[in-house]
């Protein structure tokens, strides 16, 4: 998604674009073989013409050679990394795996630093570049909505939006358990299709379950126009996924509407985005503390639509727009 | 199915590899298949890089997305293991064959060069016998595997015609049609040249970009000298729609290339039901064409041209009923997707 974008944008601007994607298996043993194919491909001149420029998005594209490559970070091969010894890694705890986790962290150093320079897509990969690869990235750039033309500001209408997927990960569950607690008289839509059908039903069982369901209204998939009016014309909105890398799409659509977003303090990306009380909430991850959250939004419309206005400032404060990704991935 | 169709990716360069791949996904796509196209960079200069980028194919994968079937077009992404590998060989790395010791050589005659040609015909004997099935696009590419790897392919699939509708029958006009790039192996120049030996009322039309302004003006400058001007028109680069309807309006095509693999204008003329005049050494098109029967194969030169487009026009009764062979040769050849499908799917 992020690369079909860039393209789309970069060729908007008249630059002539080529996108190259090798694919790759995921296995730890199959991972340094394929580090050392894209490491053989040269990528410096197509049948006789010059290319001017490499951006790399993915691991590990940017071990292919280029004498003048620009990273655009989105992550590492977490397995090998942060994820390592955790319950989400693959790679078995043998002096084999060892050996190769630490190729790959020493060939990515090795690579990464090649590039002229090497911007993250937030404060976090920052970090972990800074303390895995004892690399100093040359700043954030921030991933923009592919299009942001539909969204725009609203009316304050009697609704929390929560748009994203209907899946265990975005946490659904804790928004309708929070509207247990909710007195005011404020509705929970959920707008997005469920990634399995019978998820969808367990959470308007769930609705049923806490005598919420008059209070939490399951939208489904909506077309990108339909989507911009329900956030336009939102109260505010929710992202309340669970140790997301990214902010989500949805935050973004939010404050391109003006709305205050409000987030758990264990959601990730969003954390770092959203300043609590100037453009949103970032609260304790409990159903309690997200209804409260919500109840003291709506008790004072006033500072509520005062923060959705910060939230639009936010996108320009962080350089959250296609001509300043585009400056940055062609200077 | 899930099927990868495989190719190779020359960045910001598109030409005949392309639009066989791109048809290839839509047929499949049509047929209710998932398919994903995937294209490997290539460069072959300086020739150590072919090394290279073999290396680079031969140590990927294509597991992670599960296909159940691999549909590999070219030199060198057919050195990708995988179990259920099929080639469909549009045609190897033809520097180190048939081109050795031609102009197009590329790879340099010194005994680094020789190595570098060794260890691509070496690799190839292996990674080409590796597939579950070898098919390749013309009897041509065939018939060199033969020779240069003895290697029996298991059949010859011809690839059919993108958007073969817009090319229809139609009624018989003054001119002959050559379509195709202008490009000094395409010989244009000869037919051009051979409107000079020509006593008839008839006219040349060629339509196509040249590849380089200098030979677009060479080739002016040629119908300047002769006086062609009212004989040939040199339309430039025309759209599909629009060389469809010329070419439905034709008296007969041309398609006059040096040992070509294949040729999409000699699909378009048999769709349009006209018949072909081909030279001897045009390659893979005189596959095509029997002498005589659904258009002519004649010596390269402009006397011999001239001969046959008048021979043909002195018999517009016989000209149409070749055309007619023409349109029957596709359905003798196999030349359909179904048939393609089949083979590649099976």
């Amino acid at each position: 998604m992020i690369v079909d974008s860039l393209e789309e944008q970069l060729r908007k601007r008249g630059f002539e674009v080529e996108t190259v994607r090798i694919p790759l298996s995921s296995r730890w043993f199959e991972l340094l073989e394929q580090t050392v194919a894209l490491r053989c491909l040269d990528l410096t001149e197509s049948s006789g013409q010059r290319i001017d420029r490499l951006i790399t998005i993915r691991y590990p594209a940017y071990a292919i050679p280029h004498p003048n490559k620009i990273n655009w970070f989105i992550h590492h091969h977490r397995t090998a990394y942060d994820l390592y010894g955790t319950e989400y890694h693959d790679m078995p705890n043998s002096p084999e795996a060892l050996k190769i986790r630490q190729m790959i962290i020493h060939s990515d150093t090795l690579y990464l630093k090649e590039a002229k320079k090497t911007y993250t897509i937030s404060e976090v990969l920052v970090e972990r570049l800074r303390k895995f690869n004892h690399i100093e990235a040359d700043g954030v750039v921030y991933q923009p909505l592919p299009d942001a033309s539909p969204f725009h500001e609203g009316a304050s209408g009697n609704y929390f939006l929560y748009t994203a997927r209907l899946t265990p990960v975005k946490r659904q569950t804790i928004a309708i358990e929070a509207m247990r607690y909710t007195r005011s008289d404020f509705k929970l839509m959920l707008v997005g299709p469920p990634d399995a059908e019978w998820y969808g039903n367990d959470l308007r069982a769930l609705a049923e379950k806490h005598g919420v369901a008059h209070k939490v209204q399951f939208v489904g998939w909506v077309d990108e126009h339909t989507k911009a009016e329900l956030t336009a014309n939102a109260f505010a909105a929710l992202y309340v996924s669970y140790q997301e890398d990214g902010y989500g799409y949805s935050s973004l659509e939010a404050f391109h509407s003006s709305k205050a977003v409000l987030t758990l303090s264990d959601s990730g990306g969003t954390n770092e985005l959203i300043e609590h009380g100037f453009n949103g909430l970032i609260l304790e991850p409990t159903a309690r503390a997200l209804a409260d959250g919500m109840e003291a939004l709506w008790a004072d419309k006033k500072r509520t639509i005062e923060m959705g206005k910060n939230g639009l400032q936010t996108l320009k404060t962080r350089h959250i727009n296609w001509d300043y990704v585009i400056e940055r991935l062609t200077e | 199915m899930k099927v990868i169709v495989l190719n190779a990716q020359l960045p910001f360069v598109r030409g005949g590899a392309e639009v066989l791949a791109d048809s290839l996904m839509e047929q499949l796509i049509e047929q209710g298949h998932q398919a994903e196209l995937v294209r490997i960079p290539f460069k072959w200069y300086p020739a150590e890089t072919i090394l290279k980028h073999l290396l680079a194919c031969r140590l990927l994968k294509l597991n992670a997305a599960e296909p159940d079937l691999v549909i590999a077009l070219k030199f060198p992404v057919y050195a990708m293991p995988f179990p259920n590998k099929k080639i469909w060989l549009l045609h190897q790395f033809r520097q180190v064959y048939d081109l050795w010791g031609t102009p197009y050589q590329d790879v340099p005659d010194t005994p680094e060069g020789q190595r570098i040609r060794d260890i691509i015909v070496h690799a190839d004997n292996i990674h080409l016998r590796e597939a579950r099935a070898l098919y390749t696009i013309s009897k041509n590419v065939a018939d060199r595997l033969k020779k240069y790897n003895d290697i029996t392919v298991d059949g010859v699939l011809y690839p059919p015609l993108p958007h073969s509708e817009i090319f229809q029958t139609g009624e018989q006009g003054n001119y002959f049609f050559y379509p195709s790039r202008l490009t000094r192996s395409k010989r244009q120049s000869i037919a051009i040249e051979a409107m000079r030996f020509v006593k008839s009322n008839f006219k040349l039309v060629l339509a196509g970009k040249p590849d380089n302004d200098a030979y677009g003006a060479e080739l002016q400058a040629l119908i300047a000298r002769y006086g062609l001007q009212n004989r040939v028109k040199m339309l430039g680069w025309i759209s599909d729609q629009e060389k469809a309807d010329w070419m439905t309006k034709a008296y007969g095509v041309l398609f006059l290339p040096f040992d070509e693999d294949y040729g999409y204008v000699t699909l378009e003329a048999f769709h349009a039901h006209k018949p072909l005049i081909v030279f001897k050494d045009s390659g893979a098109t005189d596959e095509m064409v029997t002498h005589g029967v659904n258009g002519l194969i004649l010596d390269p030169t402009p006397e011999a041209l001239a001969e046959g487009m008048e021979t043909l026009w002195a018999n517009k009764k016989r000209t149409l009923s070749m055309g007619e062979a023409a349109y029957a040769t596709l359905d003798e050849r196999n030349i359909r997707w179904s048939y393609v499908l089949e083979h590649l799917l099976s």
